[in-house]
């Protein structure tokens, strides 16, 4: 049964609404004018040059890189590790594993903020890449555990039988049988999980200091102060790296599947 | 583990050692003597296990720990949570908090059920339309929509400018700053998760259902409301769940586009640590909103299931 | 490439190095335990080097289990599994050095044909420059050359399946495990396979451990057939014993069709029986029967004569029964019949014969007494 018209015009004018406020930040950016207005009154990239040339801008965004990116790799080892181990071991009940790495989705970032920032503050950690980057890979860890377990959820057991027994211990079989077959999933998991990372705001801003400052919180303090089209132009920029990242990984498999057709 | 008890060597064709089958009297049955001599590793600390013992811990002490530690240090002096609750912003900041994510959640389920049908049962090009629509939606930040409904919303912001050009109003209205500014910004934020958990249990109704009952006669409204609604409700109030829990932790959508009256508990936190400096006080309301959102899942959790509500069920379908 | 011809002539081909010899197999009373269920109850077993041995039984009769216990991907509760003559107590299945063929073929997904082969190769530390040439030939021998580049999700059913056979031999293991390998194929590929999955074995010298519940299979490919139920073996030997001997009424029953008297023995000569039964007197062979035991007759319906009322028959078997349909079955009639306390009885006669048999009516089923096999039926 097809929707009726009205229905979709009403769902259509709803997409319109979902995409309008990306389309407004993103246009604004092209703005001449010193103060953000929709439409603008000319256009100019001068705020993109004013973005790559601050180096409040560049340190935040070299800030956000990092933190994403050491977070998106830790989130993909533990993640990864919980789901193989539990669907592959009985060490921990898989209930208690699915539990640990689904908890960070059930606690709200004011909440860990507040824990993490009581920890980092006594360990000296507020500030660093290093500390946000290790709360940073836990919020991400779900993502990554989500999707290998959906993987695994579909792997045929007998296929990781069939390594041990033409003579694969199970190390050997895990590194040659069962990552790479799961390693899309993990890629996938590890660019939400950066994401993730690249998005936080509440965590990062309890762990900023005047020398280290990720992208949201700086556009926080640009929002709060009063924007500028400069504003926009690092909204724009951090959702087109967003949307690119996963374009990539939803590519990923398909990209995979062409290099080994013949 | 098992540790080797025939040694095989590296040569190719895997034999037994032919001394050690003669060794061995073929008349005596079972033979537990006949078991490797080296103690094996624990199972935690060899091959996957070793793997998931590090990354259970890694969770343990980035994540969980912090939490638990800040529990403790809340729980540990009674004090805290009398000038938690001494506080008139907090008291106020639990009963709008509540109020608001329930307001918001009814409307993400209004807004998502004609959108996920339409996603679920349209014509090609009208579904990629809406799909990508969300989905850039989705990946754009919460920071970077917010920002956007500011600027949308304001004095002299384009919805006020287009309204008084087009004569509706004679002059600007005030939208900053009011609730339903908050709730549009949080449903546009949050409508997204109730959509796709909508459409994945929508796509799971076979059409002869519909087509079923419309051969017997029904209109299309009746076939919605008495086939589509009440076989995609599970999925529906699982998404109501999840949105209901993720309002109640929201802070940079109310704090921007909200109001100084209608403050939310993560503003309320915020202030005491940030502002007030008082990191315990601020630590036992976080306990206190920990709770709400504890009870809510284990409430929903019970009558739904907890995998259904965090998207475990049907993992990967994002 | 379903339908071409998979079978050669083991003539044709040339002495091959995959062969390595068979191993022994030997199963001392093995039983596994889940809680309060028992899978396989006790069950011992010898294999000698070389025997293509297939267990046989329905689903649940603890055939798939005692396979996996001897590839060691789970461990006996109680009792000892040996290969030539080595407790396998502990010994982890990647040491075994066995090769198996899996249900769903199992193949790596994400390793072309090539590298799927190369797999148990690579783990044995073979030389790199010794793989290509065991790799050709391992392939060669399942047809399969050309398709080394090949993702297996490029491969029909039965190709995939000896893509699984190539990856099971090519480590020229002395023992090929096979779980239902032929299951999931059609019927004309399952039967093709059948034959090239027989003479390959025998080239090789290999000892094979086959779990089906295709009683024509295991009839067709093995040495030997385990029949197992209830987590029991109930009859081992050649597929001729099973089918001609079955030693009681679970064997009698599950391979092939077969009718079952039961009744007291009355008259015992050198090897013969005579049993009553309702309706009649049955005479068939057996040994160890003493007068008066309790008594089951088995006799297949291919065995069965029938003749009409008035006409006379010479066997020394006569048991009456009435005509309850005729199915004519392409090469023979199948011809239902009721026995006396309302059994349900079966003949089979060729299409030739002349036959004017119609339903309702009463007839006389006889056999030659060599046909019938008669046990005693145990205390059970």
């Amino acid at each position: 049964m097809r929707p009726r018209f009205g229905v979709t015009a009403l769902a259509i004018l709803m997409a319109v609404i979902f995409l309008f406020p990306t389309i407004v930040v993103v246009v604004t950016s092209f703005g001449s004018g010193r103060i953000v207005s929709f439409p603008p009154q000319g256009w100019s990239l001068r705020w993109y040059a004013e973005v790559f040339t601050d180096t409040m801008w560049v340190q935040a965004f070299g800030n956000s890189f990092a933190v994403g990116i050491l977070a998106a790799a830790l989130a993909m080892a533990v993640g990864s590790a919980l789901a193989i181990g539990a669907t592959r071991t009985k060490i921990f009940p898989a209930s208690l594993v699915t539990g640990i790495a689904m908890s960070p989705v059930v606690v709200p970032g004011v909440v860990l903020s507040v824990g993490v920032y009581m920890v980092a503050v006594r360990t000296d950690l507020t500030g660093s890449v290093i500390g946000l980057a290790l709360a940073h890979a836990a919020v991400g860890v779900p993502f990554v555990f989500i999707n290998v377990l959906a993987r695994l959820a579909t792997l045929d057991k007998q296929i990781e039988e069939a390594a041990r027994i033409c003579g694969a211990d199970e190390m050997t079989t895990l590194r040659t049988v069962t990552l790479p077959i799961v390693a899309p999933s993990v890629v996938i998991g590890g660019v939400l999980a950066f994401i993730s990372s690249w998005d936080e705001f509440m965590v990062a801003s309890f762990m900023n200091s005047p020398t280290f400052r990720t992208i949201p919180v700086v556009v926080w303090g640009e929002v709060i102060s009063g924007a500028d089209p400069s504003t926009s132009a690092a909204s724009t920029l951090i959702t087109v790296i967003s949307i690119l990242f996963l374009a990539l990984a939803a590519g990923l498999p398909r990209l995979r599947n062409r290099k080994v057709a013949p | 583990m098992f540790a080797p008890l025939r040694p095989v060597a590296a040569h190719t064709d895997r034999r037994p050692n032919e001394d050690e089958v003669t060794t061995l009297d073929s008349a005596t049955v079972p033979d537990q003597a006949v078991r490797s001599k080296a103690a094996p590793r624990p199972a935690w600390l060899s091959g996957i296990g070793a793997f998931q013992s590090a990354a259970v811990l890694y969770m343990a002490v980035a994540f969980l720990l912090p939490v638990l530690l800040m529990t403790i240090r809340a729980v540990s002096d009674p004090q805290n949570f009398v000038d938690a609750f001494s506080s008139g912003i907090f008291r106020r900041s639990i009963w709008t908090t509540v109020r608001m994510s329930l307001t918001v959640t009814v409307v993400c389920l209004v807004v998502s059920y004609p959108y996920a049908y339409v996603l679920a049962r349209a014509r090609r090009t009208i579904v990629i339309i809406l799909a990508t629509c969300l989905l850039v939606s989705f990946w754009t930040s919460t920071l970077v929509r917010t920002y956007s409904w500011q600027l949308l919303l304001n004095n002299t912001g384009l919805i006020n400018t287009a309204m008084v050009a087009l004569g509706i109003v004679d002059e600007p209205i005030r939208m900053m700053g009011t609730d339903f500014a908050v709730y549009l910004g949080m449903a546009h934020v949050l409508a997204p998760y109730t959509v796709l958990t909508i459409y994945a249990q929508m796509r799971a109704i076979p059409r002869e259902l519909e087509e079923a009952a419309q051969i017997m006669g029904s209109r299309p409204a009746t076939v919605f409301w008495r086939v589509i609604v009440p076989l995609s409700r599970p999925g529906a109030l699982a998404g109501a769940v999840l949105v209901f829990v993720m309002a109640l932790g929201f802070y940079i959508t109310p704090q921007i586009l909200g109001s100084a009256q209608n403050v939310y508990i993560g503003t309320a936190i915020v202030q005491q640590v940030q502002a007030f400096l008082s990191t315990d006080v601020g630590a036992a309301q976080a306990v206190v909103l920990l709770l709400i959102v504890l009870i809510t899942l284990a409430v929903g959790g019970k009558y739904l299931g907890i995998g259904r509500i965090l998207g475990l069920d049907k993992a990967g379908q994002r | 490439m379903s339908t071409q011809s998979l079978t050669r002539p083991a003539e044709d081909s040339p002495a091959t190095s995959l062969a390595a010899g068979g191993s022994s197999v030997e199963l001392f009373d093995v039983v596994k335990r889940y809680g309060e269920a028992t899978a396989v109850d006790g069950i011992s077993l010898t294999i000698e080097p070389g025997w293509f041995v297939t267990l046989l039984g329905a689903s649940g009769s603890g055939k798939t289990t005692l396979l996996r216990m001897i590839a060691g991907f789970i461990d006996p509760t109680e009792g000892q599994i040996r290969i030539d003559g080595v407790s396998m107590h502990g010994v982890a299945v990647h040491r075994r050095g066995i090769g198996m063929v899996f249900q769903n073929y199992a193949l790596f997904p994400h390793l072309n044909v090539y590298r799927n082969v190369e797999y148990p190769l690579a783990r044995a530390k073979v030389p790199a420059k010794e793989r290509r040439s065991r790799i050709d030939e391992a392939l060669g021998s399942v047809r399969l050359t050309g398709f080394e580049k090949r993702m297996p999700s490029q491969l029909s059913g039965g190709q995939q399946q000896r893509v699984a056979l190539a990856r099971a031999i090519v480590a020229r293991p002395r023992l090929l495990l096979m779980d239902e390998p032929l299951g999931a194929l059609d019927r004309n590929l399952r039967e093709s396979l059948q034959i090239e999955i027989r003479q390959l074995s025998q080239r090789l010298g290999v000892t094979v451990i086959n779990v089906t519940h295709d009683q024509e299979e295991a009839l067709t490919m093995s040495d030997k057939i385990a029949l197992l139920s209830d987590g029991k073996l109930v009859q081992f030997g050649t597929p001729e014993e099973l089918y001609l001997r079955p030693s009681n009424e679970i064997a009698a029953d599950f391979i092939g069709e077969s009718n079952i008297f039961r009744g007291q023995a009355r008259a015992v000569g050198t090897g013969e029986v005579a049993v009553e039964v309702p309706g009649g007197r049955v005479v068939g062979l057996g040994a160890g029967v003493d007068d008066g035991d309790a008594c089951l007759a088995v006799v297949r319906p291919g065995d069965v004569q029938l003749a009409g009322a008035g006409s006379q028959l010479d066997g020394v078997s006569s048991v009456t029964a009435t005509v309850t349909d005729v199915i004519f079955a392409g090469e023979s009639r199948r011809v239902l019949l009721r026995g006396a306390d309302g059994q349900q009885l079966i003949a089979r006669v060729p299409v030739g014969a002349p036959f004017d048999l119609s339903p309702g009516e009463e007839v006389a089923m006889t056999w030659p007494t060599a046909a019938c096999r008669c046990v005693r039926t145990s205390a059970a």
